[in-house]
């Protein structure tokens, strides 16, 4: 049943065994031809800006990528009554809101479906996963002139025409129907990479698991099997593809960039800041204050969503935490076995 | 026995090691994003323009370098976000020594971005339209070469005001009530660009304002008439008389070629495309907005420059100079053989038969009357507040004046007042 038992008999006991890196005596110059580049990649293209945005954020620097004068953390200060800056993260919540959400469930019922397909299932794959390839410039024209244009002839509003629904001229300048055109172009660019990951979470699932399920009564590939084996398997994916999908929400520029332009409730973080280094702005103290401000909310979103529900941990730690945060908010905690199979 | 050289898989891995390494090399090489020869060094000269919607202008721009006998010129026909592209490569260096620009603003050139061109501008400055000069002037120095003016105005169906009984709109009020009048099921009113907003920037003027005071010290787009006007947009995307969602926005002819909207928001240089596509294009002025209000055309335009860390600035200096001020026969073809602009040079206008008659006649003569143009000293900084404003007003519904108060006073710190 376990992945041990399943181990290959003919591997010789020694190297199973042995743990750490695998060390090969003599390719030492190898191993610094392959890695030199990538290093100096990380160090001029990663490292060299990180520091340098960081000494530029305690600078003056308008105009100029070199500091002109110390300011200490008046630029940081700038940021905490920015309403722009403010509401540039509004923004992001609300994106973040209707894209996670989303591409989740679509991403998990593709997972499924696929999985659960008997043939071409690698056709399937594919075909969901080329979107990815697209480039955001290339999908946000296809979504601008043709899909969501205003006109008649665009190919939403003729859809919309066939249900008896009249056509919408401003999906691109009015809310709510900005949001519609975002979430889905991001959704179809972005659902084939989470289902493939999905699909690896899937496939990982012991099929005992089931076995045992439908042993003890529960109908194979019946809701209540996905609810009680699959969804509680795959608790480590979902907590990473949460987790990736909320940098990647975070980090949103093209869409809003090339759909909406440069409105202030459809202007995220990037394209805000963007516009203060690299806009007419060009206030590149201010930019990388704001820059750094940023990577420290993603890096304390990411530590909190850790510790709630947890991102490759075995035990149950974070599900306890989340018992206990549900319990003192007043509402009955969840039953400890729940979610558990059968 | 024979020797063969083995083809290892240790050996094929090195050698894909080594070509990432070369072409990792290879890209940190140049910083012209892959565009052109930088042309800085051994005499050449790269001269940026941005692209252009007109068939013929790349072919044009060569040509004209071609014909250059003094330095080897590369035409970099930049397609894209031009500002932006041209703001990195002012600031980094490289790849850029004489350049086209629409936006000069004080601080760049307070900066060093530019190149003082007033050497060679103050003895022929007489020569151009005085309102060409308004946006390279800072301070009695000139930082460019007017290369075209570009009147921006309102055309419209003639044969569907006569139709309907509408004169050309004076006031802003009338422009709502024949927009109104002329929207029906298959065609809007008024085409003011997706976002609504393409006339905006010169209602500023249109309603008694500018952007900035006389002494220059503190925005004056704040007006009554301002809020006034902006409401009025505000009263037409409500009653659905605004065109939105076309697959082009304002500055392209087509949506308006297509019989979109009845009267839209353009550029001069849409005239050609227009006239071949209907026969009753008529052009208007933007209305005067309010009771301060006074009719005016929005005077944009391009102009040559020369780049501050440009490694030939001499040369660059001397090619421009040949180009936009010296040689007049190019500036005539750039001007009106592909699209219709005003050359800037009052004398090289006067010879333009487009510019004689019919509706070419009439925006020179708007531009000439009305024509406004935006001052140096108007910066990114101050304008974003304003930016914003207009957008929450416009798509988000914010209350005109409320936010015009907010835009003048983040204007205003923006500009130290």
């Amino acid at each position: 049943m376990s992945a041990r038992t399943a181990a290959p008999a003919a591997v010789p006991v020694d190297r199973a065994a042995r743990s750490g890196p695998t060390r090969i005596r003599g390719n030492g110059l190898a191993f610094w031809l392959f890695f030199t580049p990538f290093l100096v990649g990380l160090l001029v293209f990663t490292v060299l800006p990180l520091i340098w945005g960081a000494t530029l954020s305690l600078f003056e620097a308008r105009g100029t990528v070199l500091p002109t004068e110390f300011i200490g953390l008046d630029n940081f200060r700038g940021f905490l009554v920015d309403t722009a800056f403010l509401q540039s993260l509004r923004t992001f919540i609300v994106f973040a809101l209707c894209i996670v959400p989303v591409t989740m469930a679509a991403s998990l019922a593709l997972a499924v479906l696929v999985n659960g397909l008997p043939r071409f299932q690698a056709f399937f794959r594919s075909v969901f996963f080329l979107p990815t390839a697209c480039s955001y410039v290339v999908a946000c024209v296809v979504w601008r002139l043709s899909l969501f244009n205003g006109l008649e002839s665009g190919v939403v509003n003729q859809m919309l025409g066939l249900v008896g629904i009249d056509a919408i001229s401003q999906w691109l300048s009015a809310s709510p129907y900005w949001w519609i055109v975002l979430v889905s172009v991001r959704l179809w660019l972005q659902v084939g990479f989470y289902m493939l990951l999905f699909l690896a979470g899937l496939q990982a699932i012991p099929a005992q698991l089931y076995e045992a399920a439908a042993v003890d009564g529960l109908s194979p590939g019946g809701f209540s099997m996905f609810r009680l084996i699959t969804l509680p398997q795959l608790r480590t994916t979902s907590a990473a593809v949460l987790l990736l999908l909320l940098i990647a929400a975070f980090q949103a520029f093209d869409e809003f960039y090339n759909l909406t332009g440069n409105n202030p409730e459809t202007r995220p973080p990037l394209v805000y800041l963007y516009n203060v280094a690299l806009g007419p702005q060009q206030d590149f103290g201010r930019g990388s204050a704001g820059a750094l401000v940023l990577t420290a909310i993603m890096v304390l979103a990411g530590l909190l969503q850790t510790w709630l529900i947890g991102f490759g941990s075995d035990d149950d730690t974070p599900r306890r935490r989340l018992g206990r945060l549900r319990r003192r908010g007043g509402r009955p905690a969840s039953r400890p076995d729940q979610g558990e199979a059968a | 026995m024979t020797t063969r050289t083995r083809f290892t898989r240790r050996g094929a891995l090195g050698l894909g090691g080594m070509a990432l390494a070369g072409a990792g090399l290879a890209a940190c090489g140049g910083n012209t994003g892959g565009l052109t020869d930088p042309g800085g060094g051994g005499g050449g000269l790269s001269q940026w323009y941005h692209q252009y919607g007109e068939e013929g202008t790349q072919d044009a721009a060569k040509r004209y370098a071609a014909d250059y006998g003094e330095a080897t010129v590369t035409v970099n026909w930049v397609t894209g976000d031009y500002a932006a592209r041209l703001s990195t490569a002012l600031l980094s260096g490289g790849g850029v020594d004489v350049f086209e620009n629409n936006a000069i603003a004080v601080d760049q050139a307070d900066q060093g971005r530019y190149v003082d061109l007033t050497d060679i501008m103050e003895p022929v400055k007489d020569q151009f339209n005085e309102a060409s000069l308004g946006p390279v002037t800072i301070d009695g120095r000139i930082w460019g070469i007017p290369m075209i003016l570009d009147p921006q105005h309102f055309y419209y169906r003639r044969s569907l005001f006569e139709k309907a009984g509408i004169a050309p709109p004076e006031t802003f009020d009338d422009l709502v009530a024949a927009a109104t009048e002329l929207t029906t099921p298959d065609q809007k009113g008024l085409f003011l660009g997706n976002n609504f907003d393409a006339c905006t920037w010169p209602m500023v003027w249109a309603a008694g304002g500018s952007p900035l005071n006389e002494a220059k010290d503190a925005v004056a787009y704040n007006t009554p008439g301002y809020a006034q006007g902006l409401a009025a947009i505000q009263r037409m995307i409500k009653d659905d008389v605004l065109l939105t969602g076309a697959p082009s926005d304002w500055a392209d002819p087509a949506a308006f070629a297509s019989g979109l909207a009845a009267i839209t928001w353009g550029g001069c240089w849409a005239l050609p495309a227009l006239e071949d596509a209907l026969d009753d294009i008529g052009v208007f002025p933007h209305p005067a907005v309010g009771p301060e209000g006074r009719q005016v055309a929005f005077m944009g335009g391009w102009n040559e420059q020369v780049a501050g860390n440009s490694e030939n600035i001499e040369a660059a200096i001397a090619y421009a100079k040949w180009l936009w001020i010296d040689q007049t026969e190019h500036q005539t073809d750039w001007a009106l053989s592909y699209g219709f602009h005003i050359p800037p040079i009052t004398a090289v206008a006067e010879q333009a038969e487009a510019l004689k008659e019919g509706n070419g006649l009439e925006i020179a003569t708007m531009a000439a009357e009305m024509g406004v143009t935006g001052p140096p000293e108007y910066t990114g900084d101050v304008g974003t507040p304003r930016d914003d404003a207009i957008s929450n007003i416009l798509k988000n519904g914010a209350d005109p004046a409320e936010e015009l108060a907010k835009a003048e006073e983040a204007s205003n710190r923006a500009l130290g007042a």
